[in-house]
């Protein structure tokens, strides 16, 4: 039964997580300043998981200008190059500021992994003092029958701003929605944990690492546990599924996103860096490294060109719409040549069709003004079924990321209408992907989460006439209607179309989000993209006039650096349908959705056609806790 | 919250523009980096932070204008390019083109600058903010114009500016701070509207 191996992994993973939630988290080990033994720090960190086969890198750092004499780097006893099969390598430089730099050594093992399941611990002894850092290597599932993974991300996405979305697309009459959304109707929900190695806030490259590699990373980070050397793409690495499912799968990948297709959360499903912002190296990475996506859809065009070309932002010369040509693929720029490819499926499609980040579907579809010169932009359903038309062509399956970028950065300005208006076609996006795969690959696994939340939302409804024309704050604030004051909002979708007819109706939500600048608010659709907060004249962030003139003022709940809503630590919401999906239908951690997926595809990196044994025998897990309905509590 | 004080008129000022930094603000930058990296240090404190003392401020320019030899042609951010060709880049417009290594006069807001005191700055078509974490310097809309300051520095302003100074066009990335920039003015006359 695939059931039972897979519930098994979401217990070996997520009891140690609750079983030591109270100890002190620091990615590092010993870190005592001074004269006592150099301070050591071990990559990857304690509590790290893995799958078997999965390629990783090790680095050790020590502080000091020359190796320990009496270094030593075992595994469960016995030498790390012994274990592993493989000799480091040492390298010098120095961290911390220029004026006091501290020198560290590093010792490092590329591309290791693991034969088998088991606990390891890893000792350093340096200086006569031992650090060290326990790894659990997790026993692949035998698979729930899914051969395909999507995995839709909604960045920046809460329940909050799923609800307010539902009200204004499907409309709530005495206290019921008229209609569902297609993610309301999936089988699975859970919940999962956003906090990164450095933070318990995250951003959206180390959230989007965790979900693609199973491990932890740090706040700009991608596929890489961040050592102390200055150069960002020598941290020691950890291997993706999409490398994965492609290295021993042989599976196509996918990716589609509304943000330049170098943002943070694509770059996660295959780069590796400390620094999220190297974009150009970022959009070179996949030609450099050979894993070459069968489909990229996005924005971005401004990072594939030269710097000697108006627009370009690469240092480096290179064009590469040019090599991804002479890489095999087909380059389409517009939403009319985007369908033309889908009716006849190239081998390798790459869609861009934004200088930047694509325009939100508000603007697209109804403040047109908005896009530019960019008409004919494709919004995320037609992204989506163009890469699937492609992608379930191979019958080894596929990995699809799909984001809904702009869920995040129109939240960050606290522009509520064109996160609404993002999270609607997230869920038409969502919708087309369960219609594929219900017509053409019911071994589909759907996955549907965030990276993590904003603090948006919803206490009431706004009467916009009586807002408009109150005299003074004090009025404005009386035309906010509360409990049985706030009804409904007046949005109507007459064409049933999923989108309200008019975004300026008579009674909106009363919705803020609980950080933000010195800024107004006034609850109703902006015509432009908001900026509610500009540079001062000292650099602190300060009301912009042009933004809600009309609106309360609002007093600033962070630093005056902050020139918008910021990440927020609340769990993120999980929907997941087809094979393999139960395993989401929990409390996970985010590094848990990556063994989610790898479970319901029966990915065994150790075996050598990446398919888990069907002989194999989870490991039974001992409750140290309570067993009630076939479940261990532990406290 | 409009600004309800008056706006000084701009009076060019002899005073070095250290003194004027030293005496107006804290000298504190803006807790953001183009990297798409995390403030590095603390976020400013101690300095005025209420948009009415912000309006105190008079823009200072070290040096007055230099007279500036003829008549300096109007141009706005929408007459910049037609359109963005995605496997070739920006498409300049004629009139931009006609214009390059002439004077012109132009509109428009400073972008967040990095520190107070500028020889330089990004002028956008409306005010700008961005954010550290999910925004780099690839959010930039393309219709900017990299302001030289031909003589001295001027302090940061939220206010909106007129300008004159020569154009200079084509895409260049500058040594000393890594801008990358297609439209830049070498402005001598800068005036807050
Ligand atoms: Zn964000």
């Amino acid at each position: 039964m695939p059931v039972l191996p897979h519930r098994r992994i979401v217990a070996s993973v997520a009891i140690p997580v609750l079983l030591l939630a109270s100890m002190p988290v620091s990615p590092v080990g010993a870190q005592s300043p001074g004269d006592g033994p150099a301070p050591v720090l071990i990559l990857p960190t304690d509590r790290a998981a893995f799958l078997p086969g999965a390629t990783f890198d090790i680095r050790i750092e020590i502080e000091g200008e020359a190796l320990p004499a009496d270094l030593a780097i075992t595994v469960d006893g016995a030498p790390a190059a012994d274990f592993f099969g493989a000799e480091s390598t040492t390298e010098t430089w120095s961290k911390g500021p220029e004026t006091a730099p501290v020198p560290v050594q590093g010792v490092t093992w590329r591309g290791v992994s693991f034969a088998a399941p088991g606990s390891h611990t890893v000792e350093v002894t340096a200086d006569g003092a031992t650090t060290s850092v326990d790894w659990n290597v997790l026993a692949p599932s035998q698979g729930a029958g899914a051969r395909n993974v999507i995995l839709f991300i909604a960045d920046g996405w809460t329940v909050a701003e799923l609800t307010a979305a539902r009200v204004i697309s499907r409309g709530n009459v005495e206290g019921k929605y008229l209609r569902p959304f297609t993610i309301d109707q999936m089988p699975a929900v859970g919940l999962a944990h956003t906090s990164g190695l450095d933070s318990i806030i995250t951003d959206s490259a180390n959230a989007a690492s965790a979900l693609n590699t199973g491990h932890k990373a740090a706040v700009n980070a991608l596929g890489s546990y961040p050592d102390t050397s200055p150069a960002s793409a020598d941290d020691p690495k950890v291997e993706t599924f999409a490398e994965l499912v492609k290295r021993l799968r042989g599976m196509s990948v996918g990716i589609v996103t509304t943000a330049d297709w170098t943002d943070a959360t694509p770059a996660a499903v295959f780069a590796h860096t400390r620094r999220r912002g190297d974009q150009a190296d970022i959009a070179a990475a996949p030609l450099d490294s050979g894993l070459l996506p069968e489909v990229i859809l996005g924005g971005g065009a401004n990072w594939m060109l030269p710097e000697t070309v108006e627009g370009g932002r690469r240092a480096d010369g290179r064009d590469l719409f040019d090599e991804y040509e002479a890489a095999g693929y087909s380059i389409v720029t517009d939403a009319t040549e985007l369908a033309t490819a889908g009716a006849a499926p190239p081998e390798r499609l790459l869609g861009l069709f934004h200088s930047g980040n694509m325009n939100v579907w508000l603007d697209r579809n109804v403040f047109t003004d908005n896009q530019g010169s960019f008409t004919d932009q494709p919004g995320l359903v037609a992204m989506t079924n163009t890469a699937l038309e492609i992608l379930g062509t191979n019958e080894n399956g596929f990995y699809l990321m799909v984001e809904a970028a702009s869920v995040d950065k129109q939240i960050h300005p606290l522009d509520v209408d064109r996160m609404v208006g993002d999270i609607i076609e997230f869920d038409d996006a969502i919708d087309a992907a369960v219609r594929w795969a219900a017509a053409n690959a019911p071994d589909t696994l759907i996955v549907i989460t965030a990276d993590h939340g904003h603090g948006f939302e919803t206490f009431g409804t706004v009467d916009v006439e009586a807002f408009n024309a109150a005299a003074d704050i004090p009025g404005k604030l009386d035309a906010i209607g509360l409990y049985a004051d706030a009804g409904f909002p007046t949005y109507v979708d007459a064409d049933g179309d999923g989108f309200p007819d008019d975004w300026a109706p008579s009674r909106v939500l009363a919705a803020l989000v609980n950080n933000h600048p010195e800024y107004t608010e006034d609850f109703q659709v902006s015509s432009v993209p908001r900026v509610p907060a500009i540079a001062g004249a000292d650099g602190s962030y300060i009301d912009n006039p042009d933004d809600d003139p009309n609106g309360i003022p609002m007093t600033p709940t962070m630093p005056l650096s902050s020139s918008q809503g910021v990440h927020t630590l609340q769990d993120v919401p999980v929907f997941a349908g087809g094979p393999g999906a139960e395993y989401f239908g929990a409390v996970l951690d985010n590094t848990d959705i990556f063994f989610g997926m790898a479970a319901a595809i029966g990915l065994d990196p150790s075996a050598a056609d990446g398919i888990t044994p069907a002989d194999a025998v989870a490991p039974e897990v001992a409750c140290e806790g309570v067993d009630f309905g076939g479940v261990c509590f532990t406290r | 919250m409009s600004p309800t004080t008056r706006v000084p008129t701009f009076r060019p000022t002899w005073l070095p523009g250290l003194i004027v930094c030293l005496l107006l603000a804290g000298c504190v930058t803006a807790g953001t980096s183009p990297t798409g990296e995390p403030p590095t240090g603390t976020p400013p404190t101690g300095g005025p932070t209420s948009s009415a003392m912000v309006e105190d401020r008079t823009v200072v320019v070290d040096h007055p204008p230099t007279d500036a030899s003829g008549e300096a042609v109007p141009l706005s951010f929408e007459e910049f390019y037609d359109g963005y060709d995605i496997r070739t880049g920006l498409i300049l417009s004629d009139t931009l083109r006609s214009l390059a290594g002439r004077r012109v006069r132009m509109e428009g807001y400073m972008a967040p600058p990095l520190k107070p005191d500028l020889d330089f700055f990004v002028l956008t078509r409306i005010r700008m903010a961005y954010c550290p974490f999910c925004s780099t310097a690839a959010d930039w809309p393309d219709d900017i114009a990299v302001v030289y300051l031909t003589q001295g520095t001027m302090r940061a302003t939220d206010r909106p500016l007129r300008l004159e100074g020569v154009l200079e066009l084509g895409a260049r990335r500058d040594e000393q701070t890594g801008l990358l920039s297609i439209v830049r003015i070498r402005a001598d006359h800068i005036e807050p509207l």
